[in-house]
């Protein structure tokens, strides 16, 4: 199986240059089609962790990367280069899982247990996921914050992105992106220190 | 990574703990490929929706001749029908024996030479 640590190292190979291509390519209608597929390889792994941290199952990672990737595909001619083509993806994958955690919790609705609950017991009953203790106690307070804080956390965290970029994926300004994940930190720590 | 992560949370791994299937990422890409963008697919996509739109007109354009065709066929029955021995020899079992005979008595006159 391979892991979070195998994606963390294949990040810095992430070349920009490649992307930009790939971003020329698609302008090209007979070349569109073999340019997107570029596309999918150099962007998938990425997309893929960003989405599996929000939805925590694999199976609903799936659905949602590929749903990502058509929606993608399906809209290339409202992509108009102003931005980044990866920020674009990183967008409509963002939309894609709080759209499908917002399904999720309608479904859940009637259920008397929280939805939060619901999440975490699916994601230690996946057969994808091998987290130690620590791993699930830190999965268990990320999941204790809003879905919007929990983006910026993880984001932040485990991708590393600067503010500026996670700016222009949600739209929000880099003042309520650091005072969001300030608050974020304080509240898994809180967390953390009360389960101790 | 930055001065806003804690001593707490750095006391854990970034290791999340989440896996995924061997090979998940290349049959991932190829798989996509081969559902969404081959050149069949991309041009089945672009055409779709006036096949789409030439299969209803077609299925509109067959009941409707199908219809025609169907009156037309049951018309020429009929005639068909009142022209043959079978629709005489109904009617005349109708009429009663007063109504045959006046109207055996009007054909005589018919076929009469005066």
């Amino acid at each position: 199986m391979a892991n979070y640590r195998y994606f963390c190292s294949i990040l810095n190979f992430m070349d920009k240059e490649q992307l930009q291509i790939v971003s020329q390519e698609l302008q090209k209608p007979a070349k569109r089609a073999k340019a997107f597929a570029d596309l999918v390889r150099l962007t998938q792994e990425r997309l893929y962790w960003h989405i599996r941290k929000m939805v925590l199952d694999h199976e609903d990672a799936n659905d949602i990367l590929q749903n990502t990737f058509i929606k993608a595909w399906k809209g290339l001619d409202n992509f108009r280069g102003e931005s980044q083509i990866f920020t674009w993806l990183y967008r409509i994958a963002t939309n894609e899982s709080l759209t499908f955690l917002a399904s999720q919790r309608m479904k859940n609705v009637v259920s008397s247990s929280d939805f939060e609950d619901v999440l975490f017991d699916k994601l230690s009953a996946d057969s994808y996921f091998d987290g130690d203790e620590a791993a699930e106690k830190l999965q268990k307070a990320i999941l204790t914050l809003p879905e919007k804080q929990r983006l910026v956390f993880n984001m932040k965290y485990y991708d590393d992105i600067t503010y500026e970029e996670m700016s222009e994926i949600l739209g929000t300004s880099v003042g309520a992106l650091k005072a969001s994940y300030h608050h974020a930190v304080k509240k898994i720590e809180n967390y953390l220190t009360d389960s101790d | 990574m930055d001065k806003e992560k804690t001593t707490l949370i750095d006391q854990y791994s970034k290791k999340s703990g989440f896996e995924v299937p061997e090979n998940y990422f290349e049959d991932f890409a190829s798989q996509f490929e081969q559902q969404h963008l081959s050149t069949t697919r991309v041009v089945w996509n672009r055409w779709r929706s006036w096949v789409y739109a030439a299969a209803v007109f077609t299925g509109i354009f067959l009941v409707g001749f199908g219809f025609v065709y169907m009156q037309d066929t049951i018309e020429e029955k009929n005639m068909e029908y009142l022209a043959s021995d079978l629709y005489i020899d109904t009617v005349i079992q109708e009429l009663s024996e007063e109504e045959l005979i006046e109207v055996i008595l009007a054909n005589n006159d018919l076929y009469s030479n005066d």
